[in-house]
This record gives structure tokens, C-alpha cells and sequence, in this order.
């Protein structure tokens, strides 16, 4: 694998930019799969992408109701699924090969420590605050100043924020996700904002695996 | 040097933020910004008619004035606990947002920019080749020529970004230049706060205003860590 699959030259404002576009793209997508227009030509389809009113540079998107739509949130979730699933062969070659460490993703324990220390390092650029189990399966991560969330506010209010901060946390819920899948691990994510401290997020981490 | 308010305009000319700061004694002066029936008479005018008008305000711009620089030697001596207990009042006794379509609003729009209209086109040379005639019609050259005016009872500092965002604070006349804040202001809040934050838009309707509680917070923030602001 060439060297520049890891090599540190994106941008970091630009993929903000772009992961977030996600969300507003996944609204759109759900509007239009909802609505009569029976897609067809691609033309169709682009005009078809618009929301009502929706000027570019705007936010009505986050207004819609599909926004926190169970739609909206699967769809989202399953991106970051895809992603975690295909990424997790890159991050053990880059540590293994490149790096020359010998890590052992055994036991689930190690699996979520890998989580927390390289895949966070990778995607945002620090390691997860902290990381807490039960030992019979349930993990919780902690992340004290998620990267994604840290500019987040809405126009009206805290309330309205955190209301509104979910989809955000798809993305990640389904990375964590997907690389337990492609280690075998078969689990339940779910992200919520600590006692409404924007921008801390616990992960509650329900895998299948009682140890 | 009393602060009296802050303004964001966007690039279609509509106020997207408007911020008054209470400024106890300074009241009396603090109206010229205010939408006195005076000034409402004069919008019908240009507003170059309205400017002369603040301008020659009657005399009691003079003493307000004086009563500012005796009092601002003695907050000097002042504590920090009776700063903040100023910079409170300042925060609390203001608006936000009640007055981005109101005469006021428009008459500072069209005074700055008229303002550097007229100084744009007084400073630039004659062209003698087209590209120069070019650079001279373009948006670099009339770039953020004007910086700031002031009349006997405020001064009115500006900041235009590339993109048309304007943003403007009215301060006490004998405050120094602080386009540099206006600056600070743009990349340190406006920027994370605004344009780096997904639920808020970088572009508003008409009647729509930045009411983004953070955002406002900061601002504040920002014009009362400023010591002077406060003595």
C-alpha cells in the first residue's frame, strides 16, 4: 500500500465541511424519496435534491422534521458503518506494517482500546477521554471535546442544540460500529452529549460478546 | 472610551446583528443612536444630511463629553470586582437585534457606504493602461479603503471583509482605531462561531438575524475585555 494512503494532506476544514454535508444531503435524499416526483432523468433527480425554499448557505435542512428522522439517522449511521468497515484493514496495516507495532485485537477490551487510541487518532485527530466496561460487554467511551461538535450551536438555544445534535453523532456511532463488525464483534452504538456539556459525548458501547 | 454598539451587515446590505451596549451616564450621548423621532425626521433626507445633524448636536455633546474623561480617571483606581461589575451593566442595560431595520441601522449602512464610495473614488490615480483601469473598477482597490470617522460625539470604526461582510462598532470619539478588534472579532468569533458551526446559515433573509446565543456571549465577551471599553 503506497505511502500516501496515510499521508496528512486533506485539509482538515474541507472534510469538516464535507462530513457535515453529509447530514444535510441525507435530509434531502429522505425528502425526495418521500416525495411524489418518481425519479428518473438525472436532471430530475438533482432538482429533486432541493428542499423547499432551501437557498444555498442556509440551514433549513436542520429544520426539517425528516432532520431527526429515523430515515435520516439509519442512513447516516449506516455511512459511517461502511466506512468503519472497510477502514479497519488500513489502520491495523498502517500500525502493524508501517509502524512496526504488533497490536493483538483479541479480546474485545483490546479491540475497544484500538478504538479509542488509533481509530479517534486517525479521525479526530485525538485519543478518546476515557474508557470505562462493565466486563460483561457493555463499554462506554467518553470523548471530553469531540472535534465535530465543538462549533455547534444552534440559533435558538441550548434545548434546540442538543435536540438537534444527533445526526451529528451518527456518523461516528456507525464507525465504532462497523469496525467491531469487521473484527467480529457484533455491537449496539449509541452516542448522547454528556449532561448537555457541548461538546463532550459519551459512546455506549452494548456488544453481544458477554466475557 | 465607552463603547456604544456593534453592527454586522452581510454583503445584500441587510443588518444581521446589531448589539447596543448600555452605557449609564453616557446616555444622553449614547441617543444619538438611538432612533430619536430627530433622526427619524431626518431619514428622509439623504443620509449625508443626517450626518451633518449628529454632527452639530447642541452642547450638550460637549459636556457628556467632558464628564466621560473626569469620570474615566477616576475608574482607573477602580477594582477588578467593580469592572466586571461595569461590564455587566454594559451587557444587561443593551439590545440585541432590536435594531437591524430601524432608521438607524440604514442610515449607518448608507453613510459608511457612501463614505467609501467617495474616498475610493477621490484616491484613485488616474488609469493609464486598462488593466489599471480594471484594478481600479475592481473589489480589490475599494477594499476596506475606509477605516474609520468620527464627529464631536462618536466614532464610527469599519471593517469590510472580501466577500461584502461589513462590520462596524460606534465608540466614544477619543477611542483609538480598533479596526484591529473589528478584525480579531471576524476570525476569532464570527468564523468558529458562525461559518464553522453546521446549524448555523452563512446567509440570511431578510429579517433573519444571527440570535445565536454563543455567538452573542463571545461578542460581549470580547467588548468587555477590552479595558478601555469599560473606563
Amino acid at each position: 500500500m503506497p505511502e500516501e494512503f496515510f499521508s496528512k494532506e486533506v485539509s482538515a476544514m474541507a472534510l469538516d465541511y464535507l462530513v457535515n454535508e453529509c447530514v444535510a444531503l441525507s435530509v434531502r435524499v429522505d425528502e425526495l424519496l418521500a416525495s411524489d416526483s418518481a425519479p428518473g432523468t438525472l436532471a430530475g433527480d438533482v432538482a429533486g435534491l432541493n428542499l423547499k425554499e432551501d437557498k444555498p448557505g442556509t440551514v433549513d435542512f436542520a429544520s426539517n422534521p425528516k432532520f431527526v428522522g429515523l430515515n435520516n439517522l439509519y442512513r447516516l449511521e449506516q455511512y459511517g458503518y461502511e466506512i468503519g468497515y472497510k477502514i479497519t484493514d488500513c489502520i491495523i496495516y498502517k500500525k502493524t506494517v508501517q509502524e512496526g507495532v504488533n497490536i493483538q485485537l483479541l479480546e474485545v477490551l483490546e479491540v475497544m482500546k484500538f478504538i479509542c487510541r488509533d481509530v479517534w487518532r486517525m479521525f479526530y485527530l485525538k485519543q478518546m477521554d476515557n474508557l470505562r466496561t462493565n466486563h460483561i460487554g457493555t463499554f462506554v467511551l467518553v470523548d471530553n471535546n469531540f472535534r465535530p461538535l465543538i462549533n455547534v450551536s444552534s440559533a435558538h438555544g441550548d434545548a434546540d442544540t442538543i435536540s438537534k445534535i444527533q445526526p451529528y453523532l451518527q456518523l461516528p456511532c456507525g464507525l465504532i460500529r462497523g469496525i467491531l463488525a469487521s473484527l467480529g464483534i457484533s455491537a449496539v452504538v449509541k452516542a448522547e452529549v454528556i449532561e448537555n456539556r457541548l461538546p463532550a459525548v459519551s459512546f455506549n458501547v452494548q456488544t453481544s460478546l458477554a466475557k | 472610551m465607552p463603547i456604544y454598539s456593534f453592527w454586522i451587515y452581510d454583503r445584500h446590505c441587510n443588518c444581521i446583528f446589531s448589539r447596543e451596549y448600555g452605557t449609564g451616564i453616557q446616555d444622553s450621548s449614547n441617543s444619538i443612536l438611538r432612533s430619536t423621532p430627530k433622526l427619524k425626521a431626518s431619514a428622509q433626507f439623504t443620509p449625508n444630511a443626517s450626518y451633518e445633524n449628529t454632527s452639530s448636536l447642541p452642547s450638550s455633546s460637549q459636556s457628556t463629553q467632558n464628564s466621560s474623561i473626569s469620570s474615566g480617571r477616576g475608574q482607573r483606581l477602580l477594582s477588578s470586582t467593580l469592572n466586571s461589575q461595569k461590564a455587566q451593566d454594559l451587557i444587561q442595560k443593551g439590545t440585541v437585534n432590536t435594531q437591524n431595520n430601524n432608521n438607524t441601522s440604514k442610515l449607518l449602512f448608507g453613510t459608511l457606504f457612501s463614505l467609501r464610495k467617495i474616498a475610493v473614488s477621490l484616491c484613485t490615480p488616474q488609469a493609464e493602461t486598462p488593466q489599471e483601469e480594471e484594478f481600479n473598477a475592481s473589489n480589490l482597490n475599494s477594499f476596506n479603503s475606509l477605516q474609520s470617522f468620527h464627529t464631536l460625539n462618536y466614532k464610527c470604526h469599519y471593517y469590510e471583509t472580501m466577500n461584502g461582510l461589513r462590520f462596524v462598532v460606534v465608540t466614544h470619539p477619543a477611542a483609538r482605531n480598533l479596526q484591529s478588534s473589528l478584525v480579531e472579532i471576524y476570525h476569532s468569533i464570527y468564523l468558529p462561531a458562525i461559518v464553522r458551526n453546521p446549524l448555523m446559515p452563512v446567509e440570511y433573509r431578510e429579517d433573519e438575524v444571527i440570535s445565536n446565543e454563543r455567538f452573542i456571549r463571545a461578542i460581549d465577551e470580547y467588548w468587555t475585555s477590552l479595558e478601555e471599553t469599560l473606563t
